[in-house]
């Protein structure tokens, strides 16, 4: 428009001189002019118009914006709160850990709040030891022993109490904080953490120190958000611990069980018992007050202490006390506080003195019983602070006093069977020495027959028995027997054997006939062995070193093996059966008598089944011929070598086996023996014959002072023998005595040894009544001095130490010792 | 057996030799006894006495009671030890006053 303007003024000055034209044009512009401020005007008036409409807009928007940033503003604090409680949740729940718990949240929510403390309390009510903890930050850190007192403030018993959040927004202008607290701590917000039943847990605080804080609604909200979570997981871990431990004490209680039943050494047990159940409730002390019942005193077995408790004293008398507190005394007793407990009020001073002495606080003990029978108290200490017994420590303690009482019965018997067992085991080797003292009588080898033994019992007391008896200086004879079974009960009837066979010996009617012996053996184990199922086999043998032979019999016995002429071989000597198994009637006759000679150098061999009847190590039995082969290849070993030898080469043939069984060998040997016969009584004749044995005495060491009370005893038994043998035997041929055939021959046979002199001497006559004659005998010196006869048969009795007759009375036996 | 017998008025010697023994005793009896009197004193000199037995001295308990009946003491004399042993076992020296070998001389 202005570029129009200017080409006009250029035309209107070229034309001045048309003033009309100009005046015309002046006229158009002004008009035009006018358009223009109109068009303006409009312009303007539009403009101001959307000039308020935008200021309207402006204002609108504002007011948008200021919606949006609050907006904006609440939700950024909702999502920062929702962080927090799904970080929070995330890490309490990620583990079991208590501790771990109350430390992720007081650090999460110590940081969101952005607090000078935040600090969480559960209380345990048990133990009375709070666990607490508390994150603070830099100058605000303060000592445990500080913040572990927050339980004991009134503002946390307000928050228990009443369940509610506690707000406190300035300690200085708070009726219930002001003048109490250190200006430092300006706000606090503590809230009470509980589970879905209503049920505290704990408590959870926030401290805002030196700046005073408003805390806002949104705050509390959050923390009591936080509340549930924290509480449950807390009552989570509370129980995963309480699962944890229930499983551990039953861990712990199986573990005692089976030790306990386990072992029989009590005193271990019960002194890992009462550490382990110490450790594990961790008592200050765990022990066993035992009860003697002999003298009711209590006393302490086994004790446990803590680190820094001092023991009471195993082994120290110490009553229980607390026991007196109640009325029945096979009940628990649990005491939370010595030093508040009114059932103490029963006991005397000086019981509730020591009882204070012994530094406890909490205190309990449970009684150790099984079947009715009280063995003491299983006791626990808490020293120091109180403890409340929970009812499933005392139901665990309970079942481990069930099984410590298990245990004690359990040593109590092993102590009564021990005892009894050492009893036994020294009534056994008494048992021993007395059937060895009984046997030794018999074990005397020292006869005129040659005799070796040997003799292994298996056992402490013995089966196995032999019996060397002299039934006169001529004959020997030699029990060999077997109980059945080993031990002392076998022992027991070798014992009775023993006396049986004793007075069985002693009677000729029996000893000097070996089926007799054997019958009448039988016959009294019978009737003695109705209530059992023991018997006995045995050999019985009488050897005649005179005639050469043995007579014998066999009771189910092995056969002895007999070297004779130089052959070896078993005797057929027809075992019947073993002892006392069958009745005089059933059995009767069934045990024969068996002769065989039995020169000068044969051996026998009589042995029990400890012999015949061992294993070799692979079970097979050794083999039969084996006591035959050993005999032939030591046929020039001396007969006190073989017995011995056989056992050693039995042990060869058994190869290495342990001994089954008892194992006896008797070995006997005919010897040389001096033999004289005499065919009359002339004087001279019975001198000279006389010398020849005087001299061969004192040439053995006979004192020479001894001999003419010698001499006077043969002279007086050979006189008597001619007297009252030679004189009535009908002599063949007629004449009546001093003839030359043998039924007139009286013999006689001596053996010297051992510091004594034996005699046989036999007449063939029928022989005399000595027993009715020496019935009524007198010693010498009670003869009357002024009688002229009767001094025969006092001198034999005064001069020898053992005058024997057979049966008949026809051989006597005559021994001196010197 | 040896016997010799002295009869020196109150007197009586006998002296014994060998063995007095069962066979002997009766003998012994038949020679002695009918010889004791009125003697105050019956010596038995034993010095040749070898032996005795029972019967024998049952044969002096016998002549013992003979000299108690006459009033008269028995005596034994030199008796060798060993036989003194035997009279002693036989107690016979409780009867008689018996004196050893040794003694006598």
């Amino acid at each position: 428009m202005k570029q129009d303007e200017g080409k006009s003024t250029n035309t209107e000055s070229s034309k001045l001189n048309d003033m009309q034209s100009c005046t015309s044009e002046v006229y158009r512009l002004q008009k035009q002019l006018e358009t223009e401020r109109k068009a303006a005007a409009n312009k303007e008036k539009i403009l101001n118009q959307s000039l308020q409409e935008s200021n309207q807009m402006s204002a609108h928007l504002q007011q948008m914006t200021h919606s949006l940033a609050k907006e904006r503003k609440d939700a950024l604090e909702k999502s920062g709160s929702e962080r927090l409680l799904w970080k929070l949740i995330e890490r309490i729940n990620s583990t079991f850990d208590l501790e771990h718990i109350l430390q992720a949240t007081v650090d999460e929510l110590g940081h969101y709040f952005k607090v000078s403390r935040c600090g969480i309390i559960i209380p345990n009510y048990s133990s009375n030891k709070d666990l607490v903890r508390e994150f603070a930050s830099g100058e605000w850190k303060r000592k445990k022993e500080t913040y572990s007192q927050v339980s004991l403030s009134a503002l946390y018993k307000i928050v228990t109490d009443t369940l509610k959040p506690l707000i406190i927004n300035d300690t200085i202008t708070h009726e219930i904080t002001s003048g109490h607290l250190s200006e430092d701590l300006r706000s606090i917000l503590m809230a009470p953490l509980i589970q879905h039943n209503n049920e505290l847990v704990g408590v959870v605080y926030l401290h805002q120190c030196r700046n005073q804080r408003s805390w806002t609604e949104h705050e509390l909200q959050i923390l009591q958000s936080a509340a549930n979570p924290i509480a449950t997981a807390v009552e989570k871990s509370k129980l995963f611990n309480k699962a944890k431990s229930w499983a551990s004490r039953e861990k712990l209680l199986n573990r005692l069980t089976s030790r306990i039943r386990g072992t029989l050494n009590i005193n271990v047990i019960l002194e890992r018992t009462v550490a382990e159940l110490g450790q594990a409730l961790q008592a200050s002390r765990c022990f066993i007050n035992t009860i003697d019942h002999k003298t009711n005193r209590e006393k302490i077995s086994h004790e446990y202490c803590a680190n820094k408790t001092k023991p009471l004293g195993v082994g120290k008398e110490n009553p229980l006390i607390i026991n007196k507190i109640t009325e029945k005394n096979d009940e628990s007793i649990s005491i939370t506080d010595i030093r508040n407990e009114p059932r103490l009020a029963r006991l005397n001073e000086k019981e509730v003195e020591h009882l204070y002495k012994i530094g406890t606080r909490g205190y309990l003990a449970v009684p150790i019983t099984f079947q009715r029978n009280s063995f003491g108290w299983l006791c626990f200490h808490q020293c120091d602070v109180p403890r409340n017994w929970t009812s499933e420590e005392i139901s665990f303690i309970q079942s481990v006093a069930s099984q410590v009482g298990v245990a004690i019965n359990q040593a109590e018997m092993v102590g009564k069977l021990t005892e009894y067992q050492t009893k036994l085991s020294r009534e056994l080797k008494q048992a021993a020495q007395l059937q060895s003292i009984l046997l030794s009588a018999g074990s005397d080898t020292s006869k005129n027959l040659s005799i070796a033994v040997s003799y292994h019992p298996h056992h402490n007391v013995s089966g196995d028995f032999y019996w060397i008896s002299e039934l006169a200086p001529h004959k020997i004879g030699i029990l060999i027997g077997d109980v059945s079974g080993k031990g002392p009960a076998a022992a027991l009837l070798t014992g009775y054997i023993i006396g049986e066979m004793k007075s069985l010996l002693e009677n000729q009617d029996t000893s000097w006939h070996p089926e007799a012996f054997l019958t009448a053996l039988s016959n009294s184990i019978y009737e003695q062995n109705q209530y059992s199922d023991f018997y006995a086999t045995a050999w019985y043998g009488i050897y005649d070193l005179i005639e050469g032979k043995i007579t014998c019999s066999n009771a189910g016995h092995p056969s002895p093996v007999i070297i004779h002429d130089d052959t070896i071989g078993k005797i057929s000597d027809d075992p019947g059966v073993p002892l006392g198994l069958l009745s005089v009637q059933d059995a009767a006759g069934d045990y024969t008598i068996k002769e065989f000679p039995f020169k000068v150098g044969d051996r026998m061999f009589i042995f029990t089944d400890g012999l015949t009847e061992q294993r070799q190590l692979d079970g097979k039995f050794v083999p039969e011929n084996w006591i035959n082969e050993v005999l032939k290849s030591h046929a020039k070993y001396k007969l006190t070598e073989l017995p011995e030898m056989l056992i050693k080469q039995l042990n060869i043939y058994s190869k290495g086996a342990t001994q089954d069984d008892d194992r006896l060998v008797v070995a006997v040997e005919m010897p040389e023996i001096n033999i004289m016969k005499f065919d009359n009584d002339n004087q001279d004749y019975l001198n000279t014959k006389i010398k020849v044995i005087l001299d061969d005495a004192i040439s053995n060491g006979l004192p020479k002072n001894m001999e003419p009370g010698l001499k006077l005893g043969l002279v007086e038994t050979l006189y008597n023998s001619f007297r009252h043998g030679l004189g009535k035997v009908p002599a063949e041929g007629g004449s009546a005595s001093g003839g030359k055939d043998k039924n007139t021959i009286v013999t006689l046979a001596w053996w010297i040894k051992n510091n004594s002199i034996s005699f046989t001497i036999k007449d063939p006559g029928p022989g005399f009544n000595w027993q009715s004659k020496i019935k009524n005998i007198k010693k010498i010196k009670e003869v009357d001095t002024l009688e002229e006869g009767g001094r025969g048969l006092p001198l034999l009795f005064e001069i020898f130490n053992k005058v024997v007759w057979n049966p008949d009375g026809n051989e006597i036996g005559l021994t001196m010792l010197w | 057996m040896k016997l010799e017998v002295q009869d020196k008025e109150d007197k009586l010697f006998v002296k014994i030799g060998g063995q007095l023994l069962y066979s002997e005793a009766d003998h012994f009896k038949e020679e002695v006894l009918p010889k004791i009197g009125q003697h105050s004193i019956v010596t038995l000199d034993c010095e040749d006495l070898q032996f005795i037995d029972s019967a024998g001295t049952g044969a002096i308990v016998r002549l013992w009671k003979e000299c108690r009946m006459v009033g008269a003491e028995l005596e034994l004399i030199k008796v060798i030890p060993e036989v003194q042993k035997l009279l002693h076992l036989t107690r016979l020296h409780q009867l008689a006053r018996v004196t050893g070998i040794d003694d006598a001389a």
